[in-house]
């Protein structure tokens, strides 16, 4: 990586950090009195997302999202965010009631050690990047990106952006590395991994600071270092895949929102919504998943409506922008799948053997441990522990993923094979057909289910043994 | 204490251990990318994705960005002698054209092309007249469409 790359990359980093710090200074989050350090990966997430909405909505309007362009957003929303900031935080933002002792104080320190320690060897990685990518990474998300940092947008035209594979998935991701291209100054792919590696270096931190407003130390850093050491995140950080940030932004929104549903922060609210926004212009699978965590969040027992609803209507408008564009655009339909397929009960049993390998495929990923270690079932369990206790956080550590593994097996139930896109396989039958749709794809589309869990995972430790500690001073 | 505080407990120390257990496995394997990694030219590196997939010269297709004009509108034709691992790889040889030709734009009818890029196919077979050839090597080359 050159020396004005790393630069480039690194001034984006501080614009993101900036804006990020505006609009959660707007939020009642960030306080001048308190020390700044812990708060900046929080901003540096908040910027990147803001970000990645920004220029979605930018370049659906027919403008390039370039430098100049973005930075006026920025200019705005910092202006925007000042004039509406909150003076105060509804609640004290550290545990209060924390226990202490040596063993938890090892275990806090050990699990931050080897999050951090792992996270400094990626970044290693990161700027000593090896090339190889997955198919999709560069066929897909990459040759999107280098359309609109070649061709200055959404360019529809032969060659443009809606004569790439998947045309009618939102632009988002591609809008993100493109931003890295024009500010790295290159469009050599090599210059992404170091950004990826800041955004979830930051989101691990964001993780932190969120999550110790309802969880221990003892209990937050062993978590995510779970989380850091999952050999699919690994394989998945840097990836250029949009998974990556679909996971990092389906985690920050989750987080914020089972906070919001235990604390009743209200400055937590808009972020929820710019994640789920965010989430919802990363993928189709993430609008999917956006509206399931909005939903869950919404059936969370607050009586808070205005939230509850923006919740649910945040994905929904988002993605609705998107087919919006789409439609005036004349994308044509993604051959992958038939969804006209869903409405045919004839064609969908011929297809049965589809769902079932579908959903075969994802519990299989789901539950492996050589992927994401024991994050599902151990969260699952929590998540029953919860639901018996009734906890506000049940329908995200249940409904969410049963709901998200339900709907991506549809999806394949509607799914065409290989030979209908890429001409030169060699096709023998409908079954090996769906296979390798299903294995170039279940892998990751559950990496933001498990991000999701993962992030739970302290949440419900804590909950439940909070609520044990106050069975037993009753 | 009651069973579901203990069951809690027990999960987290469980799902923990087992991070705790692969923690140095992952690290070598970090360290294994790093290493390899270093021991490649930048150059190589760039051309890993293609070669990944067996497309065998994606040097040579970005070397058409030389020939063709920024503005150019180019077809892309493969053919029996492209320089493939299997078959299935010339799927994968538009995706590159596409990537490291931009912002020439690829179109599908070889009507609407200025310029005809051959990944292994014989240039006369489009049945077009060309007024200049250009050998890229690899039997790859690039035929500026005579109108």
């Amino acid at each position: 990586m050159t020396g004005s790359a790393l630069a480039g990359t690194l001034a984006l980093a501080v614009a993101w950090v900036a804006v990020g710090g505006a609009l959660l200074r707007a939020s009642g989050l960030l306080r001048t009195a308190r020390p700044l350090l812990p708060l900046l990966p929080l901003a540096l997430v908040t910027g990147w997302a803001f970000t990645g909405v920004a220029a979605t909505v930018l370049l659906m309007v027919g403008l390039s999202a370039s430098p100049w362009q973005l930075a006026l957003t920025w200019g705005a929303a910092v202006v925007l965010a000042a004039a509406t900031a909150r003076r105060r935080l509804p609640r004290a933002d550290v545990l209060a009631d924390e226990p202490t002792g040596t063993a938890r104080n090892v275990l806090a320190r050990a699990g931050a050690a080897a999050a951090c320690g792992y996270l400094v060897a990626l970044l290693v990685r990161a700027l000593v990047p090896l090339g190889q990518l997955h198919p999709d990474a560069w066929t897909q998300w990459l040759a999107k990106a280098m359309v609109i940092y070649r061709l200055g947008g959404l360019d529809t035209g032969a060659g443009g952006f809606t004569s790439q594979a998947n045309a009618d998935y939102p632009p988002l991701d591609p809008a993100l590395e493109a931003t890295t291209f024009r500010f790295a100054g290159t469009a050599d792919y090599l210059v992404l991994p170091f950004a990826h590696w800041l955004v979830l270096a930051a989101f691990v931190g964001a993780a932190a600071f969120l999550l110790r407003r309802r969880a221990p130390a003892h209990v937050v850093w062993p978590s995510l270092a779970m989380l850091v050491l999952a050999p699919k995140l690994t394989s998945l950080a840097g990836s250029s895949l949009a998974d990556e940030p679909l996971a990092i932004m389906i985690g920050l929104a989750t987080i914020c929102g089972a906070l919001w549903l235990l604390d009743g922060s209200a400055g937590l609210a808009p972020l929820v919504c710019l994640f789920l926004a965010a989430a919802a212009l990363t993928k189709n699978e993430g609008a999917v998943l956006a509206a399931l965590v909005g939903l869950a969040l919404a059936t969370g027992g607050s009586r808070r409506w205005v939230a509850r609803i923006a919740f649910v209507l945040t994905p929904l408008a988002a993605f609705g922008a998107w087919q919006l564009w789409i439609g005036a655009h004349d994308v044509p339909p993604n051959v992958a799948h038939d969804f006209g397929r869903l409405l045919h009960p004839g064609r969908l049993a011929d297809h049965v053997s589809y769902v079932r390998y579908g959903a075969t495929s994802l519990l299989d990923h789901l539950f492996s441990p050589g992927e994401w270690l024991l994050i599902v079932p151990a969260t699952l369990v929590l998540g029953l522990v919860a639901a018996r206790r009734r906890s506000r956080l049940a329908p995200l550590a249940l409904g969410v993923p049963l709901a998200a593994t339900a709907c991506y097996s549809i999806v394949y139930w509607a799914g065409n094979g290989i030979c209908t896109w890429m001409p030169a396989r060699s096709c023998d039958g409908t079954w090996r057909d769906i296979e390798w749709l299903v294995s170039a794809s279940a892998d990751r589309i559950v990496a933001p289910v498990v991000v999701e869990l993962a992030v739970l995972f302290p949440l419900l430790i804590s909950a439940s043994s909070r609520e044990g500690r106050l069975r037993r001073n009753t | 204490m009651t069973w579901e505080d203990r069951l809690a407990g027990g999960v987290a120390v469980v799902a923990v251990s087992a991070a705790a257990i692969i923690a140095p496995r992952q690290l070598l394997y970090v360290s294994r990318d790093v290493r390899s990694a270093a021991a490649q030219p930048r150059a190589m590196r760039t051309l890993a994705p293609a070669m990944q997939v067996g497309v065998l010269a994606p040097a040579r297709i970005a070397a058409a960005a030389a020939v063709i004009p920024r503005d150019g509108r180019y077809a892309l034709v493969t053919g029996p002698s492209a320089p493939l691992r299997e078959e299935a790889s010339a799927d994968y040889v538009s995706f590159w054209a596409m990537k490291v030709l931009l912002p020439r734009r690829r179109v599908d009818r070889l009507d609407d092309a200025e310029w005809v890029l051959s990944y292994g196919a014989d240039l006369k077979s489009t049945g077009l007249r060309y007024r200049r050839v250009i050998d890229l090597g690899d039997h790859i080359r690039v035929g500026e469409v005579a109108r």
